[in-house]
């Protein structure tokens, strides 16, 4: 714990996601950012954190090794595992890019592995965003304004499955719920689940939210470990929590920042801390971990089930703030062991070595 | 007199400029956009022919001039002050917290520095002549931020101002520092009695300049890094620079004591220069000329100095050294003319001297025209204005709108941020903070953002609705709505009709989702219509089809009795839009053919049967909304009205 503290370095370009690039064993030193609204000028750039001399820690500033530029915003980027990552963009492209390591050639660079040019289109040539990626085992799913999901896999480089209409109002995130089951939420508060095994059309189950407003989900998160727990963001800054066994929703948390979450992630190890970032320029820490000062309480020792138990949830859940407020929208962020990323409409990536779970 | 500097040269490869007696008139709008037209000028042989000349083609040019700011190494600035900025604001808002106005000041100027420091990394060989002059202008900038700092923002007690301006010109003016630490860390040239004249030309230029900046420490240092430096007259020097008394306010001499110290010093070190000690070196003695304070030592002053701001405070430490803070002007105008030749003087000049001058009006006026498109005048003035330095409303006489120039600067800045692709975010956070003016150019502004892609959409309304500009979500989601109904997207045109609470729009999504369904018998976007949500409270249409899906709904769940209540309660709140009237009436039938059941009481029945006389009557009179089929259905409704009246009244009539 030498360092406690955020460093900001500012890329010139309004960044929409960050994402660190997965390590096994040691804390992760490259990351990759993805620019958006920058005119014809948007990109992907893969950067390093250096360290001074060999002895000291690797920190900020970030070195920039590599950048490619993009057709478009972008607007979600995944690592298929720790050298392949899969990047859409608003002009309905979807490419895979690979991480030429320092072992394979003499700098670390970016290559094109794949490319699916117009992936989502309203035909014509008139091209249509993508809106989202998800990844699972080497497969991505994409969604985009022309209501379409694709199914592609990288180890055949083919699209395997094409699901047209599957809604009609606007998608705004996807997510794998398991291997074969895919989750997309809309803008009218709604999820529907599909079963790529049934080679159909058809929505295996619609889920509505049946709550007085149709408030849009922005983004999903699914429990690390109990996965038939999902997490959804709202754009008026209220996290759902779903058991998918049910298809109901358990319960509702809110920060009292009104403004629309735009991600969230759980700790990839620590499944008792869900962070999430707004466009109020929020980082917070939703934790569930047992306090000490409740030690003693043996109601609750299945903490197993603390999702469940939506009374637990609103007497136990502490939220903090992870770094001071920022005054413009925090687009996106990523954890990796103990250090956290996120990047901002002031063009900042920030950083913070050593978090506190 | 005031020297102009040309920043940038343009040629307008405009033919109609190209005429001998056609004239350029422009006129400068906003931050960084000049409008230049052609004008003849009337003289009485061109007003004869304009009579023929009138076709010819004269444009109005708008030139744009392309900012420092919006250069992808210099945004850093613009983001990085609009945060410092915006947490200035909430903390002079929030009682609790200190605003300490120096301590923002460092901050801008640091945010200063480090953009600097970028530039210089991105550009290590100099080579890039945009990003040499950027540099110029940022580190002239901060010259000028940190001279402004020192006079008004550094509380000083007792006035006494020179060691502030000391530190000031020590942080601008590092070159003989540099040079002095070069010298002193060769050791050798102390080792081997090397002569270090020989191996540092620039020996006496840094001690030179060391000394015009006080710093007598380091002067000794060099002195004794000198080859001679054992000889009487270095002896002697040293001895006098280590006597040489200092002020500190802290110090606790009062300033009359220490005028007469310094005076005391000063004459004993000057008998020793009128006896020759230090003629054996006559770069010494040139050193020495100035520490005395000798009248003929103000060309040397003035050989060593790069610009007036040192020369002005070299010649302070050794004539006036407790200067105090309302004299500076008079010195600061003297120094300037004596400086240069002729009285001209640059836009840097005049900022500074309106700075010495206390002219803090006159000095944030000029600055709105250093090429940094107003960066440092809104922010610089911002700050002055939030610590009471300057009037609020100094500048009233020229100020078109009843706004004082903090807000005015405010407002140039932030609507000049809001023109560009990407930084419009930044300047939201300037325009939130002129009061209702700034908000009324936000709801412009926001209205005006080209809406290309859904991401800008949605920051877009979330700016809109922080600041309860409902007429921009309202514009942007009609705008959304529309483009989504050319593509025939009647749901996506829904959700924002829904977002946007347009209730006449969602009504015309809603007649159409009904025409839909009187003509193909289904509902399209069944998804929607599953979940409608709030739109059933706000808009009657919907309220309508919502009743209506549940009536079907409960009708294919073959719950029949209570379709029915529902069924006349629609038919008595009158709801149904006239053009379905028919088609809900028709509906009648699923009731009515029920030969097991009686649905409805006779009170009904009056009702069903009056609700369809109105609808034949209004189907006659417009006939805009008559469908031959639903007529020809009228006579089977009648006739199954009638059969099941007279059910009711236990009668059966045949026909």
């Amino acid at each position: 714990m030498s360092k406690l503290g955020t460093f900001a370095e500012y890329i010139g370009r309004k960044v929409n996601k960050v994402r660190w690039k997965p390590e096994d064993l040691m804390s992760s030193s490259l990351f990759v950012t993805g620019s958006w609204d920058n005119g014809q000028d948007n990109a992907i750039e893969l950067w390093e954190l250096t360290a001074e001399d060999e002895n000291s820690e690797k920190d900020f500033p970030p070195k920039l090794l590599d950048s490619i530029k993009q057709d478009g915003d972008i607007t979600q980027i995944r690592f298929l595992d720790n050298k392949f990552f899969a990047v859409s963009t608003d002009s309905g492209s979807v490419k895979v890019y690979r991480i030429i390591g320092e072992n394979e050639a003499p700098k670390i660079h970016l290559q094109e592995a794949a490319a699916w040019e117009s992936l989502h289109s309203f035909g014509k040539g008139e091209r249509s965003s993508c809106k989202d990626l998800a990844v699972c085992n080497y497969s991505f799913a994409t969604i985009g304004d022309d209501y379409k999901l694709n199914v592609l896999s990288l180890n055949t480089k083919q699209l395997h499955q094409v699901l047209e209409d599957i809604s009609s109002s606007p998608l705004t995130c996807i997510s794998f719920l398991t291997e074969t089951e895919i989750l997309c939420c809309n803008a009218l508060s709604q999820m529907k689940l599909w079963d790529l095994r049934v080679n159909k059309n058809d929505i295996t189950t619609d889920i509505n939210n049946f709550t007085q407003t149709q408030v849009p989900i922005t983004c999903i998160a699914q429990h690390p470990s109990q996965k038939h727990f999902i997490f959804t963001g709202s754009e008026e800054g209220d996290v759902g929590v779903w058991d998918m066994r049910t298809n109901s929703l358990l319960t509702t948390m809110s920060s009292g920042d009104t403004t629309s979450l735009s991600e969230l992630v759980f700790h990839p190890l620590e499944p008792d801390n869900l962070f999430s970032c707004s466009f109020g320029g929020r980082l917070l820490q939703w934790s569930s971990k047992k306090s000490f000062l409740c030690y003693n309480n043996s109601a609750d020792l299945e903490g197993s089930n603390f999702w469940a138990n939506p009374d637990l949830v609103k007497t136990r859940l502490t939220v903090n703030d992870v770094i001071q407020p920022i005054y413009q929208p925090i687009n996106s962020l990523d954890i990796q062991k103990q250090q956290l990323l996120c990047g901002a409409d002031n063009e900042a990536v920030y950083y913070q070595q050593n978090l506190k779970i | 007199m005031s020297k102009t500097l040309v920043y940038d040269t343009l040629t307008i490869p405009d033919p109609s400029f190209y005429d001998e007696q056609v004239k350029m008139f422009g006129f400068w709008y906003g931050m960084s956009n000049i409008c230049v037209f052609p004008t003849k000028v009337s003289g009485t042989s061109a007003y004869q022919k304009s009579s023929g000349d009138a076709q010819t083609d004269h444009n109005i040019l708008h030139l744009k001039h392309t900012t420092m700011l919006f250069d992808p190494k210099v945004r850093q600035l613009v983001n990085e002050s609009s945060g410092v900025f915006q947490e200035l604001q909430t903390n002079v808002e929030d009682p609790n917290k200190s605003t300490d106005a120096l301590f923002y000041s460092r901050k801008y100027r640091a945010i200063l520095s480090a953009c600097i420091l970028a530039i210089d990394q991105h550009n290590l060989d100099k080579s890039n002549e945009t990003y040499n002059q950027y540099k110029l202008l940022l580190h002239n900038l901060e010259l000028i931020w940190h001279l402004c700092e020192v006079l008004y923002l550094v509380t000083v007690p007792g006035d006494t101002i020179l060691n502030n301006l000391l530190d000031w010109i020590k942080i601008h003016y590092e070159k003989a520092e540099n040079q002095a630490s070069m010298i002193i860390e060769d050791k050798t040239a102390y080792f081997t009695d090397e002569h270090v004249e020989e191996k540092f030309p620039f020996y006496w230029d840094a001690v030179f300049g060391l000394v015009l900046q006080g710093n007598t420490d380091m002067v000794r240092m060099l002195l004794c890094n000198h080859s001679q430096s054992d000889t009487e007259s270095f002896v002697q020097a040293m001895k006098i620079l280590k006597s040489m008394p200092t002020y500190s306010v802290y110090g606790g001499l009062p300033i009359a004591e220490y005028n007469s110290r310094f005076k005391g010093w000063q004459s004993s070190a000057k008998n020793k220069l009128d006896c020759g000690i230090f003629l054996s070196n006559s770069n010494l003695n040139d050193v020495m000329k100035i520490i005395c304070g000798e009248p003929d030592s103000t060309d040397l002053i003035r050989k060593h100095c790069s610009t007036w701001f040192e020369f002005l405070v070299a010649q302070l430490i050794y004539t006036e050294p407790t200067i105090k803070k309302h004299n500076l002007s008079l010195n600061a105008h003297r120094s300037v003319a004596k400086y240069y030749d002729e009285p001209e003087y640059y836009h840097m000049d005049s900022l500074a001297l309106d700075l010495f001058d206390g002219d803090l009006e006159a000095f944030v006026k000029k600055l709105k025209s250093y090429p940094d498109s107003g960066w440092s005048s809104t922010h610089l003035t911002n700050l002055l204005h939030l610590c009471d330095k300057i009037e609020p409303e100094f500048d009233m006489i020229d100020a078109v709108e009843s706004t004082n120039p903090n807000e005015q600067y405010l407002l140039d800045y932030g609507t000049f941020l809001m023109s560009h692709h990407s930084l419009w975010q930044a300047g939201v956070t300037y325009l939130d903070h002129c009061s209702a003016i700034g908000k009324g150019y936000l709801s412009i502004l926001l209205s005006k953002l080209e809406i290309s892609s859904d991401l800008r959409i949605s920051k877009i309304l979330h700016y809109a609705t922080a600041r309860r500009l409902h007429n921009v979500v309202s514009s942007i989601c009609k705008v959304k709505g529309m483009l989504s109904l050319q593509k025939s997207r009647i749901g996506e045109a829904l959700c924002w009709a829904i977002r946007g609470q347009d209730s006449a729009f969602a009504t015309y999504l809603g007649d159409m989702l009904l025409k839909e369904y009187s003509k193909g018998g289904q509902f399209i976007c069944p998804d929607i219509l599953d979940n409608l949500g709030s739109i059933v409270v706000t808009c009657d249409r919907f309220m309508f089809i919502g009743k209506y899906l549940q009536l079907i709904k409960l009708a294919k769940d073959e719950k029949l009795s209570e379709a029915a209540s529902l069924y006349i309660e629609i038919l008595r709140s009158n709801i149904c839009p006239k053009y379905f009237r028919l088609r809900l009436l028709l509906d009648v039938l699923i009731f009515l053919n029920d030969n097991n059941e009686c649905y409805f009481n006779t009170i009904d029945m009056s009702l069903i049967t009056m609700r369809l006389d109105d609808a034949i009557m209004e189907s006659n009179e417009d006939e805009r909304f008559v469908d031959q089929f639903l007529l020809n259905q009228v006579s089977s409704i009648r006739k199954a009205n009638t059969n099941y009246t007279c059910t009711l009244y236990g009668v059966w009539k045949c026909d």
